[in-house]
């Protein structure tokens, strides 16, 4: 985990040095009074977190190894953890494609049973009454508009079945 | 008059409640905050009337802030940083069987700090706003550096940390439209980095998901609350209630000064209410009575934090709404919401605005009430939500914090927006820079650079500055505070090598 933490302190030196370097080669650069400004943000910004990462590792103060640790300390928590992470990873890219109702219902599920040991009858229908509610309240109360699939178009057509 | 009817409205009643009672439960629940509450209702309130939506999110900060001193009194773990202090002298009275007298103190200080504090935002803020209607460019940009300045000196993590947040803020802002040219810069070519990096998803993407992901991990390494003391308490004694009244009395003048002292720090950028407690205490301590009952259930220590942090949350608003500079984390979520409904924080706004914050400002007493019965009369059922496992909170957060992050742009985009905001802010910490200076140097990044273009443009010789008292006036000021704080890290620093 350290190490993913320094390759993350380096990304982010990485975005602010080519932030600044396309702010100093912007074509309207110098075109008026405080073009420059982006320019120069990026690069104080750059040269501060540059000097507080080197002066935090030669301090060894905890850059990379925070205090407070991202991942339980046990492998069957470290895997659980990871399955939540990565359920809803995947749930972003699966919502667009199969809606709201069936991603966030698949996905609570499964995030609540990494994270917990629950009846697995119990958190089904618990989560799959919780996501139905949800829907109806964002369509009836709220009017906010989710990606749709099938369970969704079918939910909206009887809400407005039974509502007109 | 109209502002009065308006928050007495069943609609504004009706958010003034649920605000409260979410922000309880917020507090409540030890590792969620005040500030992650207003940030996952922010994309519910965009239907709202943006009167009823503050009254709603000014419940949800109150409530929220008062909610972390049930858990630190009940089972000694403070549900919010802000009630550190309270779980100290509060759970020490309740193990000494005062319980429901810990819990009536706490409700009625935070009442009163609340109260207090609403009435210094209705009075104290139109005359700031009305002051800065006079300011230029030069005094904005003033105000902006000093405001940053403040943030650099005043977090306790490293300084060149903190300020490399800010700059790093200050260059995420920049990402958009050229206030100059009206041209698209540094988007890398992705059409809906246009309109910037996005408000909402960044706001629930810094504080949500890092959050997320520690409850995950507290779920999984099973370290279960206990219940039985939460037991304990809501069952204590009720005849502690009958001397609650003699104890406010007898604080009477400890009370007034923990709330100018919460209302003073609040007005101060990013001194949130997790600072004011502590100094609070610190200044109780040297006037109290009974200063050696305090860290074994001092009612003056317990009164003191609870008062402040309470008035901070008003403080904290003052800045926000007269000159659109947030006095702590919370009170930036809170321009979200502004945002959303098209308006900009400022001294501009109690012109355009008067009506919607009349009406926020009678909602901000009502509110306070509200929370301080609700936490007199019902502190002990709150307590329940303490048995809700972690691993249903994290899975409730992370819910809402997509759907919310969907719906603030209607696209998928925004929920990708959020986890690269989650993954800066997880080096951020990773790093040890604090996410407020990031997020006050996000927020304030856009006005900067405006004002600096404006200024630049306007003054011909660059010493047309003296021309401008006010900003002058900010300049000294904000020499000052570089000099006077630096001193006191110093010396906060040599007392911590004394210690070891």
């Amino acid at each position: 985990m350290p190490v993913i933490r320094i390759l993350g302190c380096i990304a982010l030196l990485v975005w602010l040095a080519d932030l600044s370097r396309r702010g100093f080669l912007s074509v309207n650069a110098r075109s008026f009074a405080g073009a420059m400004y982006p320019a120069y943000v990026a690069a104080i910004a750059f040269a501060l977190l540059a000097v507080h990462v080197v002066a935090n590792v030669w301090r060894r103060a905890p850059v990379g190894a925070a205090a407070d640790p991202l991942m339980p300390r046990t492998t069957s928590g470290r895997l659980r953890f990871m399955a939540f992470v990565g359920i809803w990873l995947i749930y972003v890219l699966a919502l667009p494609e199969f809606g709201f109702v069936l991603s966030t219902s698949v996905a609570a599920i499964v995030s609540t049973l990494a994270l917990g040991r629950f009846h697995p009858g119990k958190v089904v229908a618990a989560t799959v009454f919780f996501v139905v509610l949800l829907k109806v309240l964002f369509i009836t109360v709220f009017y906010i508009s989710l990606p749709e699939g099938v369970i969704d178009e079918f939910i909206i057509e009887l809400v407005f079945r039974l509502t007109s | 008059m109209d502002a009065v009817l308006l928050a007495l409205a069943p609609m504004s009643i009706l958010a003034a409640l649920s605000g409260v009672v979410l922000g309880i439960v917020f507090g409540a629940i030890p590792g969620l905050s005040a500030t992650l509450g207003i940030a996952l209702l922010l994309p519910i309130t965009f239907l709202m009337p943006v009167d009823t939506s503050l009254i709603m999110l000014g419940g949800v900060y109150a409530g929220g802030i008062y909610g972390g001193s049930i858990s630190a009194i009940l089972l000694n773990v403070p549900g919010t940083v802000a009630a550190v202090v309270t779980s100290i002298e509060g759970n020490a009275m309740a193990r000494q069987g005062q319980a429901t007298l810990a819990l009536g103190l706490s409700a009625t200080g935070s009442g009163i700090g609340g109260l207090l504090s609403a009435a210094a935002l209705l009075f104290v803020s139109p005359l700031l706003a009305s002051w800065a209607l006079a300011f230029g460019a030069a005094e904005y940009v003033a105000l902006i550096v000093f405001s940053l300045v403040v943030v650099t000196m005043m977090l306790p993590t490293p300084m060149i940390g903190n300020a490399a947040g800010c700059f790093v803020g200050l260059a995420l802002a920049s990402i958009g439209v050229n206030p100059a040219t009206g041209t698209p810069r540094l988007t890398y070519g992705i059409y809906e980095l246009v309109s910037g990096f996005p408000l909402l998803p960044v706001l629930i993407g810094f504080f949500a998901i890092p959050q997320v992901l520690a409850l995950a991990r507290q779920a999984l390494e099973a370290s279960a609350r206990s219940v039985r003391s939460v037991e304990q308490g809501a069952a204590s004694a009720d005849a502690d209630r009958r001397s609650l009244l003699g104890h406010l009395f007898e604080s009477r003048w400890n009370l007034l000064r923990s709330s100018i002292l919460g209302i003073f720090m609040g007005i101060l950028p990013a001194i949130g209410p997790s600072v004011t407690p502590v100094t609070a205490y610190a200044v109780e301590k040297r006037f109290a009575r009974d200063r050696d009952r305090f860290g074994k259930g001092s009612v003056n220590g317990l009164l003191a934090a609870e008062t402040s942090n309470n008035a901070n949350v008003g403080g904290s608003l003052i800045p926000l709404l007269a000159l659109g500079i947030p006095g702590s984390g919370a009170a930036a979520v809170f321009i979200g919401a502004l945002t959303l409904h098209g308006i900009t924080p400022g001294p501009l706004m109690f012109q355009e605005n008067h009506d919607v914050l009349m009406t926020f400002f009678v909602g901000f007493f009502i509110v306070n009430v509200m929370m301080m019965f609700l936490g007199l009369y019902g502190a002990q059922y709150f307590a329940v939500v303490l048995r809700i496992p972690e691993a249903i909170i994290a899975t409730l957060i992370v819910v809402f914090a997509f759907f919310g992050s969907y719906a603030s742009g209607n696209g998928i985009f925004y929920v990708w927006m959020l986890i690269v905001s989650a993954a800066v802010a997880l080096v951020l910490k990773a790093a040890r820079i604090p996410i407020l200076a990031v997020l006050m140097g996000y927020i304030l990044g856009g006005i900067l650079e405006e004002q600096i273009i404006v200024m630049l443009t306007s003054f011909l010789d660059p010493w047309d500055i003296l021309r401008r008292p006010i900003a002058v006036g900010f300049v000294l000021v904000t020499l000052m505070a570089v000099v006077v704080l630096a001193r006191q890290r110093r010396k906060d620093a040599q007392r911590e090598l004394a210690a070891t």
